[in-house]
């Protein structure tokens, strides 16, 4: 199986989420907080989807020794990528800033799933790159 | 580690897809091996000789420092 191949599914699966997500606040024009649930039930489908479509499709295509390994690598990495992008949104949360219309602590969580993606391909892309 | 898998499996006509083929792993660990940017595990050590009929140290080497 072709990690980079892979990756750029992942990297289409993260864009496309952030798209679709960035839509649906765009669009929606009740107040997130009225829709809890709602959202509750988008994001789990989100996450649902991720899984099925994609864990699933990574369990089917067996990776060999070394694209596991760089699997590994690559998830332990973008952890550290992603826990810091965490703790910027965290600090940026006390800023009076508005995107979407949103303050970011309404925001930030919707888009959770589409960063992890992102941030996973493109440091998968960037391990393979360095070993070339 | 060095290897001179490259060599044999020039001698065997074999292409690097062919060679992966047989060892159940992808063409990129293949080339990876050869560019000896991936040493590989034991087991598939193993096979890498047993495709070749050779011995693991008559592939494989430490590098001399």
């Amino acid at each position: 199986m072709n990690l980079t191949k892979i990756f750029k599914d992942e990297l289409y699966f993260g864009i496309f989420s952030l798209i679709i997500f960035t839509m649906a606040i765009v669009f929606d024009e009740s107040p997130l907080e009225k829709h809890w649930i709602g959202s509750l039930i988008y994001i789990s489908t989100g996450w649902a989807v991720f899984y099925f479509v994609f864990l699933k499709s990574l369990k089917e295509h067996k990776l060999d020794e070394r694209e596991s390994m760089l699997f590994t690598k690559t998830g332990n990495l973008s952890a550290f990528t992603f826990i810091t992008i965490l703790t910027i949104i965290f600090y940026l949360q006390e800023i009076d800033i508005k995107i979407l219309n949103l303050p970011i602590e309404e925001l930030w969580g919707r888009f959770l799933l589409p960063i992890f993606l992102i941030a996973h391909s493109i440091t998968g892309f960037i391990l393979i790159k360095l070993e070339e | 580690m060095k290897n001179i898998l490259h060599i044999l499996r020039a001698e065997q006509r074999l292409s690097q897809d062919d060679l992966a083929k047989k060892l159940e792993v992808s063409r990129q660990t293949i080339n990876a091996i050869e560019r000896e940017k991936y040493d590989p595990s034991l087991p598939l050590a193993l096979k890498i000789a047993k495709v070749f009929d050779k011995k693991v140290e008559e592939i494989f080497f430490l590098e001399v420092k």
